[in-house]
């Protein structure tokens, strides 16, 4: 597929010179995957899927404009037409000084598991039913007298993408990738419960995916009986899945370039200011080995490389695509990624590592806790404000803790905060495991003063 | 083009005991003015085949957009190894028999927006923008356009023939606005199923100024307090909770798979007295869905009348199951999706109060508004669900004073929906060009709505 899309790209580039369109750039991304749809403990439908889609983007002078299709055999020459006449319509862009040049390769990472692009059918199967019978399992050795895999799916295949621009340039790569995510539900002593398994990777790490499917099954048990608690002030402990959760709603989008300079981020003139606490530190990590955020190059062709953006509580550096950086006079710091192919890059994050200098054991952050919450579920996270730094959810599988001790499961109370202060002044300690969700790498974080709404 | 009788003709050679075909070809316009810079000007455009076998009742989907006159082979190949892959799992599908469906549906409208000049509409968004920003204290104004044009052609082998073409269009405004070192966000739009009449009927410029003046005042309220409330909802923050907390639940798929709170209730009390729920394809502000996705016609289906579960969500699959009847929600983000059981425009059926009414007899409480709502999300199984609101009022002596923001309500959802003891007169349903509902990894454009209803006892919590 990759040199189906060079030359369309190609010929595209050809009609849209002719048609006079100065400069342009080409993004095209495709994929293989098998798809199993799981409900009630069985596979229900399996899909093969293949698709092919691109985007071109276009300009002439500061006026800018994109058009993308999954029509893979169109006339380049109607392609061409039609760009330039929506490029017209667009006002121009004072900031608009081209599309990024220089294409080239930075850290590297292995992305490509031969494992996953070989996989059949069958053996896809094989795989899913082994790893909902590890979540049943799990589930009745942790007392559940019945217990099922009740809805979900997993997805597993090869994608590529393919970055090209009309002076020529152009780079490409291929990545594997597999996700499952399945809801796993358990009945004990008349009670029900449920727990999603949600996972992600490059590879087929069956270690991680047998760790993943075996503690839903163990969840789907341990929160049966849960119960609000009061309304007040508690202590939180955040596992790595939730940290990684609010991470990646409420932080990550305020180290946007875009997003500071078009007035969105909290984090807007706080270049070497303390925005969290001195002991944390966050790294913008593009080469680690089957990282879902793992690449050599951005989504415009820019080497991408690992850096701090926040040393020490300090924040060293915004994330920038070509055009935010053109627009303070920087070098783009490899961050620009798409929405859709006709999208225009926006920075975003690879991999987010956080590091910190406080390394307790669970259990030390468990017994810290005089009255608090443990929190491993939890739903509506998504609806935290990146403006401002609000962070709400309402806890769905959480444990009340006093004095140390867990003491019963906890459900249905709303938890509240601003982050930036869930990773200062409030935050207490950090854990010692650090665990890959999505592309966010992060520990458990213990962190004081919490609102909770309850009973 | 893909033609059809070769797909029948090389699937029936293959052996396959059942096939249907859907061809989808749609325009997404889209247009992002990011405080006064055009960021965005798109046309995307998707295009496909998808097939879905069945293999001794073994059911197999595959896909491509590959070009090719032979692709079509390749398709029906990949569906038949997905299907017999099926034998490994044991789950047998079968389709409920209906009437076979030949139909040619074109959603209403006058002006196809893709005909007009991208310079008109980008006036538009530029003044839109200008009234936004004479607002004081907004900090940031994004102002965006969609238009889709989504034309799917169904095709079986029982003799299904539906091709239907359906226009969505729209505005939306998102603010964000600074006082006092708070920052706070709004985002909300006006879509419509119709064509560029739809834009040239609103005063575009007074609803961007209206969601800026909003997100300012927002920005000097104070936080709700956490706490129990009796709550007054409105229209739109009761389609968003019926939609989330309450219709997923009715997805027959969702009910079969075991993962619905519903399970085994029909014909049991599952909400108060006073409310009635429907799903419903053609309603009035709502998104057109005339056909699902298997050629089904989709007509209003009552899920719970008088707080009585009466029936779930079907598609021909889960109608077999769970012994029901087609009732039109098999849905499909595109060509290369399976079929899902998905809600089409979810409402409550309006009471008798007046909305003054229900102020007057609420003496103390909160006003929870949709406007500004960053919307919910349910855990279908437990029925708990959490929803962000707009930004609201403090209820006093029967009238809405303060404004509050930070508003997030949680619950049960059958315990709320118990708690409704008054419903209004005032129905309202509406749509979006902009987003949908979120299901396995598809989206699907949905509507959603109702009257205010009152609520007791209502947990509410806040973000800072």
């Amino acid at each position: 597929m990759y040199e189906y899309m060079l030359r369309l790209a190609e010929r595209i580039f050809r009609s849209l010179n002719k048609a006079g369109i100065e400069e342009a750039e080409f993004y095209g991304s495709w994929g293989r995957n098998i798809v199993l749809e799981i409900s009630n403990h069985r596979i229900k439908t399996a899909t093969i899927r293949e698709l092919g889609e691109y985007g071109i983007r276009g300009s002439i002078g500061k006026r800018v404009a994109g058009l993308a299709s999954t029509d893979l055999n169109p006339n380049p020459d109607d392609i061409a037409e039609r760009l330039k006449n929506v490029i017209k319509a667009s006002p121009e862009d004072r900031d608009w000084k081209g599309f990024a040049k220089n294409y080239s390769r930075g850290v590297m990472a292995r992305i490509y598991d031969d494992r996953i692009s070989d996989i059949d059918m069958d053996s896809a199967v094989e795989l899913l039913r082994h790893h909902m019978d590890l979540s049943v399992e799990e589930a009745r050795r942790n007392g559940a007298e019945e217990s099922l895999v009740a809805e979900g799916m997993m997805s597993i295949g090869v994608g590529g993408v393919v970055v090209a621009n009309s002076d020529g340039e152009h780079l490409y790569d291929e990545y594997t990738s597999l996700s499952t995510f399945y809801i796993v539900k358990s009945k004990k002593d008349g009670e029900e419960s449920s727990f999603t398994v949600f996972y992600m990777d490059r590879r087929l790490n069956e270690e991680r995916l047998r760790r993943e499917t075996q503690r839903g099954g163990e969840y789907s048990v341990k929160f049966i009986g849960a119960k609000p608690v009061e309304s007040g002030r508690y202590k939180l402990l955040l596992d790595q899945y939730n940290a990684a959760m609010f991470m990646d709603v409420v932080l990550e989008p305020a180290f946007s370039a875009l997003n500071v300079q078009e007035g969105r981020s909290p984090l807007k003139g706080k270049i070497g200011a303390e925005v969290i606490g001195e002991g944390l530190s966050i790294v913008d990590d593009p080469s680690i080995d089957w990282g879902i955020g793992s690449r050599s190059f951005d989504d415009e062709g820019i080497p991408t490389r690992r850096k701090h953006i926040v040393r020490n509580g300090v924040l060293e550096t915004y994330l920038y695509n070509y055009y935010t950086a053109m627009r303070e006079g920087k070098k783009s710091t490899g961050n620009g990624f798409r929405r859709s192919p006709a999208s225009p890059t926006t920075p975003q994050a690879t991999n987010l590592v956080f590091e910190s200098d406080k390394k307790w054991s669970w259990d030390e952050l468990v017994e810290e806790i005089d009255r608090g919450l443990i929190l491993h579920g939890m739903i509506g996270y998504w609806m935290s404000n990146p403006v401002n730094g609000a962070t709400q959810a309402t806890v769905t599988h959480g444990f009340l803790v006093e004095r140390g001790e867990v003491k019963h499961p906890v459900k249905g109370v709303v938890i509240g905060g601003n982050i930036y202060e869930w990773l200062s002044r409030n935050l207490v300690a950090t854990g010692r495991e650090l665990l890959k969700v999505g592309s966010i790498f992060i520990m458990p974080l213990l962190i004081d003063s919490v609102n909770v709404a309850g009973k | 083009m893909y033609d059809l009788d070769k797909i029948f003709y090389y699937a029936e050679k293959l052996g396959v005991d059942y096939i249907d075909v859907r061809i989808h070809d749609k325009i997404y316009e889209n247009i992002i003015l990011d405080n006064g810079v055009v960021r965005e000007y798109s046309i995307n455009q998707t295009r496909g085949l998808g097939v879905r076998v069945l293999i001794d009742k073994y059911m197999g989907y595959a896909s491509s957009n590959k070009p090719g006159e032979d692709v079509y082979k390749e398709v029906v190949d990949n569906a038949v190894k997905a299907a017999k892959a099926m034998r490994l799992t044991g789950f047998e599908s079968r389709l409920y028999p209906r009437r076979t469906s030949k139909d040619k549906v074109v959603s209403e409208y006058r002006i196809d927006a893709l005909d007009i000049d991208s310079e008109v509409k980008l006036k538009i968004l530029i003044d839109t923008y200008k009234a936004t920003r004479s607002v004081k204290g907004v900090v940031s104004s994004t102002i965006r356009y969609g238009y889709e044009r989504d034309h799917r052609i169904y095709a079986s082998s029982w003799g299904d023939h539906v091709e239907t073409t359906t226009r969505l269009i729209g505005i939306g405004v998102y603010e964000v606005a600074k006082s006092n070192g708070v920052m706070e966000r709004i985002w909300d739009s006006k879509s419509s199923i119709a064509g560029w009449e739809f834009i040239e009927g609103i005063d575009w410029q007074s609803f961007g100024a209206e969601v800026a003046e909003l997100a300012s005042k927002a920005s000097q309220a104070p936080v709700i307090k956490p706490g129990k409330y009796t709550a007054i909802l409105d229209n739109e923050i009761v389609g968003l909770l019926l939609h989330e907390a309450f219709g997923h639940a009715t997805e027959g798929d969702i009910v079969e798979a075991g993962g619905s709170i519903l399970r085994g209730r029909i014909g049991k009390r599952v909400a108060s007295e006073h409310v009635t729920i429907v799903d419903d394809g053609r309603v009035k502000g709502g998104f057109f869905l005339a056909y699902d996705d298997e050629g089904t016609p989709k007509t209003k289906t009552v899920t719970v009348e008088k707080g009585i579960l009466k029936s779930y969500l079907h598609s021909l699959s889960t109608a077999v199951s769970l012994n029901g009847k087609p009732t039109g929600n098999a849905r499909c983000q595109d060509y290369s999706s399976p079929i899902l059981v998905r809600q089409t425009n979810t409402y409550m059926e309006p009471g008798d109060w007046s909305v003054d009414e229900l102020f007057q007899d609420t003496r103390s409480g909160v006003y929870i508004r949709g406007r500004g709502a960053m919307g919910g999300q349910v855990d279908p199984s437990i029925g708990t669900f959490t929803f962000t609101a707009g930004p609201s009022y403090i209820i006093e002596n029967g009238e809405p004073v303060k404004l509050v923001r930070g508003v997030m309500m949680s619950g049960s959802i059958l315990e709320t929906l118990k708690n409704v003891d008054a419903v209004a007169r005032d129905l309202v349903v509406r749509t979006s060009v902009f987003g949908g509902c979120g299901k396995g990894g598809q989206l699907a454009r949905v509507g959603d709505g109702g009257p205010h209803i009152r609520v007791r006892n209502l947990t509410v919590g806040g973000g800072r």
